[in-house]
């Protein structure tokens, strides 16, 4: 579960987010949507622990993310839009270092990671050595090695071919199905109708909408992906209002 | 076309100037660093310099100037030094330049830094040089142009081009190569010859055959490099003017030749990213096997030991530095020295000892010293990836505490290994008037104090990278040799000053405790005083590693990812 209350971020005089609180609960898969800037990446970080809120509470699985950090962050996982990996370490043992991060004994959750996500010909690659959707996987599997009940992604399909894009759509449902509570970043409406069973939608960092699929549609009328682009590009080009 | 390029190179360096000084931490940084400028060598300026140090400073600068274009062209460089970097790849290559004017562009984008270098060294450098610092500087640029200059000319020469054949002949490649090996023997053996002259090191002994260096033929090896060192003693203002026109006309000739070369852009290409690098490295070494090498192993069962989290990042962080950071060097050297130690024990070598004593004397110092400033396999190398290290389940403590631990071992083994050496090959040395059991116990007593002493030193260097990130050489990019002596100086500097500070009250200490528990004995008092001023060390180093966790969550993550 992911509860965020009030949470705001400055960077100088720009206000990244503003009073953003929302709710995801156990097995949902929530989009986060807006345009470049709306303040989606921050609300990320700071969900992730990477950047402090100026102000307002952060609780991942009912534990206190900014009192209690590590703990909350044990349950925790978050792909960024562009995955990062130290480049002296092979797949095998990027896996070995998370597992050792999370206190997991033995090598049998990496194992069958690594051949859950097919790179068991890549084990002994460095991360330089795969290919886009690979090192994708490869971040997938390094956050799934702790089982966490919250994940974060942004951007996850970014730069894959359809076969990955398949893989990581199962995957995703995969994990709800089981339990875990996801915000999904993308700009992608496809993705995001295919696989939310809800949406926030963010404007300069504010929440200007949020509600189920059929909500959000009424907001410009209800109907196909395209009237989902087209009640999107409506409300974000309102100005930054409270939320529909 | 070439009005775009200068606007590029002077606009983006105004805008780095004015983004720097707009935040208060680089300007209040810059005023401290030209305060200390000034009170410690501005104020002498006009002070006549000491004659005693003369030759060994013209020398050294001359040493430099040599070893390091015996470097340009003797190792592999791990970028090219016209490599354009991604956007200047995207507009350059793609924009209807001439060769000439890009190269002409990325030669000149190097003169900033080049310039700082150069004020840097102009101000540091004093004894038996000018007592002008215009002067100093001025040559210092002329130094560290010849050396970029060096750079360019030995990576064009040398890179192959479509052909398969490199753009300068192999014969001519193997004659500057063997030019540049006698010229830097020739300036060791100067240098070797007035210590003998000035009876330091043992080696007044045996002196005399190094004067040859000084004599014709050899010492024409070495004019080219002394023309260009020559403005900086130059007495009078005539001398000063024409020597810099000898120099010039020495770099003009370099250039010259530098611009006879035809860069292969594409092939020379972006700047390698640090994957590419080790890709590149590691084609040359060869299929990793699956156990890893012997020493990963030993890095594995290591950590092993700590069961705690956190040591994932001190095992993730010692596996680098056996993939990525050439520790090589600092092992031969720790062997080697005691080599030379254990060498002087033979009747025929005995009059070295103190020469040995020296060059051992002068690498622990480095090693202690200098240490961090090579091996950084801790927060500098994961700072670019703040945005990962801040998710994994640990306290900013935590983190700090382990990402500094791996420098602490790495560096603690060459000392030790130094140390331990060393001490065996000095102990039955019958020139040293030490008796082998008070030699043990001092031995003994060094290596209680290093852990805490490295710690510290350490600590001192991440957190300066924290504070002041754009001025640290992070992630794993190694530091250019010539273009960045000013930045490395004053990251080196700023160690220094910190660690004598941070050592004050921990030696008071120790020379209390010792005092006393010397009632029981000197080795006891030599012991516990060591175990006492290297535990308070190790207290310091916490309580610094609580203020770095601090800064820790506060470092902007752009300032560190370029985000």
């Amino acid at each position: 579960m992911i509860d965020a209350s009030h949470l705001a971020k400055r960077f100088g005089s720009i206000k990244a987010v503003d009073d953003l609180s929302f709710r995801i609960e156990p097995g949902e898969i929530v989009g986060l949507l807006g345009r470049n800037g709306a303040g989606k990446t921050t609300t990320l970080h700071m969900l992730a622990g990477i950047t402090r809120p100026d102000s307002g509470r952060v609780s991942v699985c009912g534990i206190d993310l900014l009192e209690q950090p590590k703990t909350a962050k044990a349950c925790l996982g978050f792909i960024a839009d562009e995955p990062e990996f130290f480049e002296y370490l092979t797949v095998e043992e990027h896996l070995k270092f998370s597992g050792m991060l999370y206190g997991i004994q033995g090598t049998a959750t990496a194992d069958a990671l690594i051949s859950r996500f097919g790179l068991e010909e890549k084990r002994r690659a460095y991360p330089e050595e795969l290919s886009r959707g690979m090192r994708q996987k490869l971040a997938l599997a390094c956050v799934l090695h702790h089982d966490p009940k919250a994940i974060l992604l942004d951007e996850p399909l970014t730069g894959l071919d359809p076969a990955g894009m398949r893989d990581m759509k199962d995957t995703i449902l995969a994990r709800a199905r089981d339990g875990a509570a996801i915000l999904l970043s993308s700009h992608l409406l496809f993705l995001v109708e295919e696989l939310c069973s809800r949406l926030l939608i963010l404007n300069d960092g504010r929440l200007v909408a949020s509600g189920t699929m059929q909500e959000i549609r009424g907001a410009a009328g209800d109907g196909s992906s395209r009237e989902l682009e087209a009640a999107f590009l409506d409300i974000t080009s309102r100005p930054a209002a409270s939320p529909t | 076309m070439i009005e775009a390029l200068w606007f590029y190179g002077l606009r983006s360096a105004r805008n780095r100037i004015i983004k720097r000084t707009r935040d208060v931490r680089y300007l209040a940084g810059m005023v401290l660093i030209f305060a200390y400028l000034y009170f410690v060598f501005g104020r002498s300026i006009r002070r006549e310099p000491s004659t005693g140090s003369q030759g060994f400073v013209v020398l050294g600068l001359l040493l430099f100037l040599v070893i390091s274009s015996l470097f340009n062209w003797w190792t592999e460089q791990t970028d090219h030094p016209l490599a354009l970097n991604k956007p200047q790849a995207q507009f350059l290559i793609t924009a209807p330049l001439a060769s000439r004017q890009v190269m002409l562009f990325k030669l000149l984008t190097t003169l900033p830094t080049l310039l700082w270098s150069a004020i840097v060294m102009g101000l540091v450098l004093r004894g038996g040089l000018s007592p002008h610092p215009a002067q100093r500087i001025l040559t210092a640029f002329i130094i560290v142009v010849a050396i970029q200059l060096q750079r360019v000319g030995a990576a064009l020469a040398r890179a192959p081009r479509r052909t398969g054949r490199t753009s300068a002949r192999p014969i001519t490649v193997a004659i500057v190569r063997i030019w540049l090996a006698v010229a830097a023997a020739v300036a060791l053996a100067q240098v070797a010859s007035v210590a003998a002259e000035h009876g330091m090191l043992g080696l007044e002994k045996v002196g005399i055959p190094f004067a040859v260096a000084y004599r014709f033929p050899w010492s024409l090896a070495v004019w080219p490099f002394r023309v260009l060192v020559a403005p900086a003693y130059a007495p009078t203002l005539l001398a000063f003017a024409s020597s810099v026109a000898v120099a010039l006309v020495i770099l003009a000739i370099e250039a010259t030749l530098v611009f006879q070369g035809d860069p292969e852009w594409d092939r020379i290409g972006i700047a390698r990213t640090r994957e590419e690098r080790l890709s590149a490295r590691r084609a040359k070494k060869g299929n990793r096997s699956s156990e890893g090498s012997l020493w990963e192993r030993y890095i594995n069962s290591f950590v092993s030991y700590f069961k705690r989290p956190a040591a994932a990042i001190t095992w993730k962080n010692l596996i680098a530095s056996r993939r990525i950071q050439p520790l090589g060097p600092g092992v031969v050297m720790a062997i080697g020295v005691p080599i030379i130690l254990a060498a002087t024990l033979l009747p025929a070598f005995r009059q070295m000892t103190s020469f040995a004593l020296g060059l051992a004397g002068a690498w622990a110092g480095l090693l202690l010293f200098a240490g961090p400033n090579f091996v950084r396999n801790d927060l500098r190398f994961d700072l670019p990836r703040l945005r990962l290290l801040r998710t994994y389940p640990l306290t900013s403590r935590e983190i700090c505490v382990a990402e500094i631990a791996a420098s602490v071992t790495m560096l603690l083994f060459l000392q030790l290994v130094l140390l331990t050496l060393s001490t065996a090959a000095l102990l039955f040395n019958p020139v040293i008037p030490v008796p082998p059991g008070r030699m043990l116990v001092f031995a003994l007593a060094v290596a209680c104090v290093l852990p805490g002493l490295n710690a510290m030193n350490i600590s001192g260097q991440n957190i300066f990278a924290l504070v002041f990130p754009k001025w640290a050489t992070l992630g794993t990019k190694p530091p250019t040799r010539s273009a960045n002596p000013g930045q490395y100086y004053f990251s080196l500097l700023i160690s220094v000053v910190v660690f004598v500070i941070s050592m004050i009250v921990p030696a008071i200490v120790a020379i209390g405790v010792s005092a006393v528990a010397s009632l029981l004995g000197t080795s006891v008092g030599i012991i516990s005083g060591a175990i006492v001023g290297g535990a308070i060390a190790l207290g310091e180093a916490a309580l610094v590693l609580r203020w770095m966790a601090t800064l820790f969550d506060r470092v902007d993550l752009a300032s560190v990812t370029g985000d």
